[in-house]
């Protein structure tokens, strides 16, 4: 509409300044969206990051497990998933060697987080999910597990059994607590 | 009136413009159904946006009513079957279309100069419809949906440095959870489709700018054709075929319900979705260390090699028969996913495990008893160790776990295990009877009473000190002499009955739980069944185990079950079952103001002893048994097969039309002999 008007003075603007305007513009129009990012972004990734320790929980009498044979056992504990805050039923796998050395594995397969089953036939744990076998001490025997089942800490007061549920990295062969 | 509203809309946006620009294309070799992927999986993804929004109309994303949302939208909103039914095997389908786009895209080398760009975005589509697969499997928070999440996040928690960051902002924590669901949420219905919506569109721009590739012999990419109406028929009509597949696929192939998620099960075998098989049996061949060789290296590597393609097979050469060393390498590829599907599809790597629980083999040890005649009701005798503490509660509660099915106490109770009459002066020792009560294999592996694991150390020592008081090896006083105290232990059962019914009614015995509204997988829970019930209800639920003292004499059967709890509508079945399986029951007996049943039901429930997931799953065992599937669509709108036929006819007519349209259309327009040869009308 307007071309016939006098000519424009943006028209006169030196080129080169004028690349350099937009340049610049653009760079602290993006250097703003990275700081405006920042809390969006912390919002998102910090609390997947928190850490919940655990605590000792009484699981019940030692001289109750059988001598040498795994035995499932359950405990209950509070637990807070994220907003929600509910009893959670945990179980382990207790393993009682004479008469107060036990050992307690998580239920969860190292490998990739299934439930692993103990086969009272073949005396060996096994995983459902992609095959992996270990022996009663929890020693790899075979599968795709990265390492032996993972104990959990656990201590002996009296005759009570007291455990520290606790989760592991999968699927490295080194056992990190997370 | 109608052209001034055309001319008057067209002065302010260009609709004729724009439907020149959307639909003048040419198509040089003419229209062929070769070409008709792309656009069938363009479809499919606009369907998926339309059932997936429908769907939001009903599906909360909590880890408590994800399943149940989904299950009420499936079962008790008319048509939800549908919706829910296309928009799952739309996902499938839509994974297969693509496959084929790419084979078809590969084949006729389309990728090459200048349309690389164009295949580079096509791959980066194939990624996310791969990730919107991966995040919508989680959301129905179902046993399969869970574990393969669980699997599916922890293989990404795998990859050298960046994998436990990437694996923990995925699931919002180090555990699956609440933020789990609402982040895969978010993605699969927010972020992902914007971003697949935005690719598509830069797709089809630079689709369009450079035009259909056509066939690759240069003498018969002379005669060209047009999208609009040549190639647009043929489009409509695979389209339509592929809504009438998947409708088929909703209403006779519906998707299973495996069951609410359930994070401490171990019975339940994880797969991935199908289109995630391949992978799932690569990572089998790469053990230890290499794993992630396998599970991530080889399926990044191989996402770059087809990403680039294009750069590093610059030979303009299209002709696949000139091309043979990629016509191997698409061949050997293709078969390799195809058959690690297949083999990972048929796999059962712990097959063997199913035995895992002791607890089966119990039946037929009771049954023995059952031609005895119940022995006339007794009371027990009243407690001579008052001083412990905890003898009382230890009472209550053998009677409520059903300790007396085996064991008589004072004349009354079963005859499996031993007569616990004198137990306080048998000589075992405290500890040996809390062995005995929560690891009885312990003492003898042979065995047959299970372990209460499900009690917790303190009512185990109540129900010791319940025993240690018995002392008494004299018979009891008959049933006549009853003292108000020497029942009083029973206090905690539920309300008391009305006399000369036989069973308690469901309303009697209490709420139901959460249970009642997960649909249960019946599979699952006849081996939660075998594990749990089987010692009282029988096996399969045939009853006959005795119940000594009660009205019936026997535990009641449950296949079939009694006309009291029966209901054909599954809802009302399901709460009335539940209502038993939360709470327990006490059998009414035959002293009619003292329930006398040596056995009661305890509150699986209410005590723990089973997740409501798994009761759900046994819930729907039992109402299989007896003929009601839990999972039957109560308001279907039209039934699944009635509305597939309707719309097959639909289908017929439509197409019969269209057809004959087309006929006359294409023999009415002069056209040239290339074009005529083909129109082949189906």
């Amino acid at each position: 509409m307007a071309n016939t008007e006098e000519p424009q003075q943006p028209e006169q603007i030196d080129p080169s300044r004028r690349s350099f305007l937009k340049i610049s513009s653009n760079a602290i129009a993006g250097f703003a969206t990275l700081i405006l990012a920042i809390p969006f972004l912390d919002a998102l990734i910090s609390p997947s990051l928190r850490i919940k320790i655990g605590e000792f929980v009484k699981v019940g009498p030692v001289s109750v497990l059988s001598d040498g044979d795994p035995q499932k056992v359950f405990f209950d504990e509070r637990a807070k998933d994220a907003y929600i805050e509910e009893t959670e039923r945990r179980d382990v796998w207790a393993i009682r060697n004479g008469s107060k050395d036990v050992t307690v594995f998580s239920p969860i397969c190292p490998h990739l987080g299934c439930r692993y089953n103990w086969d009272p036939a073949s005396e060996h744990f096994a995983c459902p999910c992609h095959g992996s076998v270990w022996s009663k001490d929890g020693k790899i025997l075979r599968g795709p597990t990265p390492r032996p089942l993972d104990t959990l800490p656990h201590k002996i007061e009296g005759d009570e059994l007291y455990v520290k549920w606790e989760r592991f990295k999968l699927g490295v062969p080194k056992k990190i607590v997370i | 009136m109608l052209s001034k509203i055309n001319a008057w809309i067209e002065q302010r946006w260009p609709v004729q413009e724009m439907w020149k620009i959307a639909t003048e294309e040419d198509i040089p070799g003419g229209a062929s159904y070769a070409y008709v992927f792309g656009s069938a999986t363009l479809f499919l993804f606009l369907l998926q946006i339309v059932t997936g929004v429908w769907q939001l109309f009903y599906y909360v994303p909590t880890t408590d009513h994800a399943y149940q949302s989904l299950s009420f939208l499936r079962i008790s909103v008319p048509f939800g079957w549908l919706i829910h039914g296309l928009h799952y095997w739309g996902a499938t389908a839509m994974v297969i279309l693509l496959a084929a786009h790419l084979a078809r895209v590969y084949i006729w080398g389309a990728y090459k100069k200048p349309r690389e760009l164009t295949w580079l975005i096509g791959v980066l589509l194939l990624l996310f419809t791969m990730a919107m697969s991966f995040t919508g499997a989680a959301l129905p928070w179902d046993e399969a949906g869970y574990w393969a999440t669980e699997v599916g996040t922890s293989i990404a928690g795998t990859t050298p440095m960046i994998g436990s960051l990437a694996e923990d902002i995925l699931r919002g924590g180090a555990k699956m959870g609440q933020l789990t669901l609402s982040r895969f949420f978010i993605l699969h219905v927010a972020i992902l489709p914007a971003i697949l919506l935005a690719v598509i569109a830069i797709h089809i721009v630079a689709f369009r700018q450079n035009g259909s590739v056509g066939p690759w012999e240069e003498s018969k990419r002379k005669r060209v054709g047009s999208f609009w109406p040549d190639q647009i028929f043929k489009d409509a009509f695979v389209f339509s075929v592929i809504l009438l597949v998947l409708i088929g696929l909703a209403a006779f192939f519906a998707p299973p319900f495996t069951g609410a998620a359930d994070a401490i099960d171990t019975t339940f075998q994880p797969k991935p979705e199908w289109n995630f098989l391949f992978l799932y049996q690569a990572i089998k061949a790469f053990q230890g260390q290499w794993e992630p060789v396998g599970t991530i290296g080889i399926p990044t590597v191989a996402f770059l090699v087809l990403l680039t393609l294009p750069f590093f097979d610059r030979r303009p050469e299209r002709n696949p028969f000139k091309r043979p060393v990629a016509m191997i390498v698409g061949f050997v590829v293709a078969a390799g996913v195809i058959t690690l599907t297949i083999t990972g599809y048929y796999s059962r790597p712990g097959a063997n495990q199913n035995e895992a629980n002791p607890s089966v083999s119990m039946v037929t040890v009771s049954k023995k008893d059952a031609p005895d005649p119940p022995p006339p009701a007794k009371v027990v005798a009243p407690l001579t160790a008052a001083q412990k503490a905890g003898a009382k509660q230890g009472e209550q509660l053998f009677t409520s776990m059903g300790c007396s099915a085996c064991h008589t106490v004072n004349g009354v109770g079963g005859h499996v295990g031993p007569d616990l009459s004198g137990e306080g002066l048998a000589g075992h020792p405290v500890s040996w009877l809390t062995t005995q009560i929560q690891n009885p294999k312990s003492h003898d592996p042979k065995t047959v009473m299970p372990p209460f694991t499900m009690l917790s150390s303190q009512q185990v020592g109540y129900l010791v000190d319940y025993l240690m008081s018995l002392r008494s090896k004299a018979t009891p006083p008959t049933a006549v002499a009853t003292t108000a105290g020497a029942t009083s232990g029973k206090t905690a059962s539920p309300a008391p009955v009305d006399t000369g019914r036989v069973i308690q009614l469901p309303s009697e015995v209490g709420v139901p739980g959460a249970a009642t509204n997960m649909i249960g997988n019946p599979a699952h829970g006849k081996k939660l069944f075998d594990a749990n019930c089987v010692s009282c209800h029988g096996a399969d639920g045939k009853g006959g185990v005795p119940n000594p003292g009660s009205f019936l004499g026997v535990v009641p059967a449950l296949n079939p079950v009694r006309s009291e709890v029966f209901s054909k509508d599954p809802e009302e079945f399901a709460e009335n079952l539940d209502r038993f399986m939360e709470n327990g029951a006490v059998p009414p007996g035959q002293n009619p103001e003292k329930h006398m049943a040596s056995m009661s039901m305890i509150g699986y429930g209410k005590t723990q002893a089973l997740t409501q997931q798994e009761i759900s799953n046994i819930i729907a065992y039992i109402m299989q048994l007896n003929g009601v599937n839990r999972d039957m669509i109560r308001h279907p709108g039209i039934a699944p097969k009635t509305f597939f036929f309707l719309v097959l006819g639909i289908f017929a007519v439509l197409w019969i039309i269209l057809g004959t349209m087309r006929l006359v259309s294409t023999q009415g327009k002069t056209r040239t002999s290339n074009d005529q040869a083909s129109e082949s009308n189906k």
